[in-house]
């Protein structure tokens, strides 16, 4: 496997020491903190972690769509332009075109009001790709790469009258329409019956592999992360923890908190009279955040000087790990 | 959508007016500035064809009080289109774009409302002609604040959900995501807005003309109408109430139905 922190060419997107931050009333909340990311042409990336843990902020800040009133700083760049404190029609031209996104419920986010084949032309309108009879056929032929059957009748059909899966292919067709080179994927199978869950995310995966596209892929579940990336970022309270080859991560975690994630999984053949394994403690809420490791209060590894300064991300193995004291191959959290 | 029963019989007693406003003058054997000398200030009946009775100068009071229907309809409802798509357009700008915009597009309304309305009238009777243009100009000056008002708040609901945001994301520019996906979701409050303008309008419309301020003689108008129709309440008492049996008829109904529209399309009531 090829790390793209080794190849010359830069990478797609290059993520650097990006802050989300929101006022509140007990102080600011860092969302996201001093995170940096890249991300090779083609490749996948998955960014897990619990709620809260700043994925879906991350990852929607790269088509720009951090919430108003949030600060950010740092920089992402894609293809070699620099997002932040871009230009409203630099984000316009991007997004949908070299950019897309699928949201988590497809139900909210394709417009109740218009009809599918209305939604697919709007963005292709909207890059000038393609209008009228034109605009119809790419729209159609968009509808049956995403397996839609019975396309054709689709394309005057409201969202209510499509399945929660068939609206979920809908929101895949909007997002890769416009071909773009990278594909934001918020938690896209959330929102979705476990037994459709499964056909979505293989019809991702083959389709930004056929098309040579970037994948960003924001999961809470590190088995669609593994069957789906190539890389991986584990978040916690808004930094980056662990981040390396997904399939070196998940075989030997270094942090306590992937360790423990991976711990916390339940499998068929789990015994049915034991407790559930879980990780002790809650993720941190809103507010500023102690000093230290952001983990430390759920870590029982955790010493002092856990408490006093967070620990840089530091090589080990393939991966880089944000801890002071990583675990060993197949140590025990 | 289903109409609560008072809305659906307002709907019956809106189209019973509108039909009559329409056509009732040609059934009658008078028109409204004709004079009948044989005939002043009688009281409704079957003589001569004066249904509904006549004023002091003999002229029918049914074709004069539908002929003002006619035009207090017409300026109270070309006052609300105008007022709808005004009031949509500015606040659906504001309310979408938000920030500095809004509170900046805003402000400039709250400085309309603020400016003494009566006053503006008499200067604009002045500086125009009395005619029901100019009514309806001074009526639709004020009536697109509200509207305005109502859609921002709207807008901005709206532009929390996640489907603009998906819109937004896929590239699609501003002024198509407003036309296409905020605008046709304003579509219930701002009928039932509309439908409560209309009477607004015609009570203001009335005002205007009772003060003498709005439509002027010898074209009538219910405000017209109910002015002289006040001066001789006493002695004959069909002058004022012809009119104003129509008037609250009309209002009421209108009324009734914005309650019923307002109540079928609030989500919460299923």
């Amino acid at each position: 496997m090829r790390s793209t922190r080794m190849s010359t060419e830069p990478p797609l997107l290059a993520i650097e020491a990006l802050t989300i931050a929101f006022a509140g009333a007990g102080g600011e909340t860092r969302a996201v903190e001093a995170v940096s990311l890249a991300l090779g042409r083609g490749r996948s990336l998955g960014l897990v972690g619990e709620s809260g843990a700043g994925k879906s902020q991350l990852a929607l800040a790269v088509p720009g769509l951090t919430p108003r009133g949030a600060r950010v700083a740092g920089s992402i760049r894609f293809d070699g332009e620099e997002l932040i404190g871009a230009p409203a029609a630099t984000l316009r031209r991007l997004r949908g075109a070299r950019i897309g996104t699928v949201f988590q419920d497809p139900a909210a986010a394709l417009a109740p009001h218009l009809t599918i084949g209305t939604q697919l032309g709007e963005v292709l309108a909207a890059h000038a790709l393609g209008r009228g009879r034109a605009a119809r056929r790419a729209a159609l032929a968009m509808l049956e790469r995403v397996r839609v059957p019975d396309a054709a009748a689709r394309l005057g059909q409201y969202p209510h009258e499509l399945s929660g899966g068939l609206k979920q292919r809908v929101m895949l067709a909007i997002a890769l329409i416009g071909r773009p080179a990278l594909v934001v994927a918020d938690e896209p199978t959330t929102a979705l019956d476990v037994t459709v869950e499964a056909g979505i995310l293989e019809l991702l995966a083959e389709l930004v592999r056929a098309e040579g596209t970037a994948l960003l892929l924001v999961s809470h579940d590190l088995a669609v992360v593994a069957g789906l990336c190539d890389e991986i970022a584990v978040l916690y309270a808004g930094r980056v923890v662990e981040q390396g080859p997904a399939r070196a991560v998940l075989a030997a975690p270094a942090h306590p908190y992937t360790a423990g994630l991976l711990a916390a999984r339940l499998t068929l053949d789990s015994p049915l009279d034991a407790p559930v394994p879980a990780i002790p403690g809650g993720a941190p809420g809103a507010g500023p955040r102690p000093p230290g490791c952001g983990f430390a209060p759920r870590c029982r590894r955790a010493q002092a000087r856990c408490r006093a300064a967070p620990p840089p991300l530091a090589a080990q193995g393939a991966a880089r790990v944000a801890c002071y004291l990583p675990l060993a191959a197949g140590e025990a959290p | 959508m289903r109409l609560a029963w008072p809305a659906r019989a307002s709907l019956v007693l809106l189209a019973l007016v509108l039909v009559l406003a329409l056509a009732g003058p040609a059934l009658s054997p008078w028109h409204a500035e004709q004079l009948d000398w044989q005939r002043m200030a009688v009281p409704p009946g079957l003589d001569a064809g004066h249904w509904l009775g006549t004023d002091r100068l003999g002229r029918d009071l049914f074709v004069r009080t539908l002929a003002g229907v006619r035009v207090s309809l017409a300026i109270a409802g070309l006052a609300t289109v105008v007022s709808l798509v005004l009031g949509v357009g500015y606040g659906a700008i504001a309310g979408y774009a938000g920030g500095r915009v809004d509170a900046l597009m805003m402000r400039a309304v709250d400085v309309f409302y603020s400016l003494p309305y009566v006053f503006f009238v008499i200067l604009l009777t002045v500086v125009l002609e009395r005619r029901p243009a100019t009514v309806f100009v001074a009526i639709g000056a004020v009536g697109w604040l509200t509207m305005a008002r109502v859609v921002r708040g709207e807008a901005r609901r709206l532009r929390e959900r996640e489907f603009i945001e998906a819109a937004v994301a896929a590239g699609v520019p501003a002024p198509a995501i407003l036309w296409r996906h905020v605008v046709p979701n304003l579509a219930g409050p701002v009928l039932v807005y509309a439908t409560l303008t209309v009477p607004a309008l015609i009570l203001l419309e009335s005002f205007l003309s009772f003060l003498g301020l709005g439509v002027q003689e010898p074209a009538a108008s219910l405000g017209n109408l109910l002015a002289q129709g006040a001066q001789e309440m006493e002695s004959a008492p069909w002058m004022l109430l012809v009119p104003c049996s129509f008037l609250v008829a009309t209002v009421l109904a209108l009324g009734f139905l914005g309650e019923g529209l307002r109540d079928a399309l609030d989500p919460h009531e299923h």
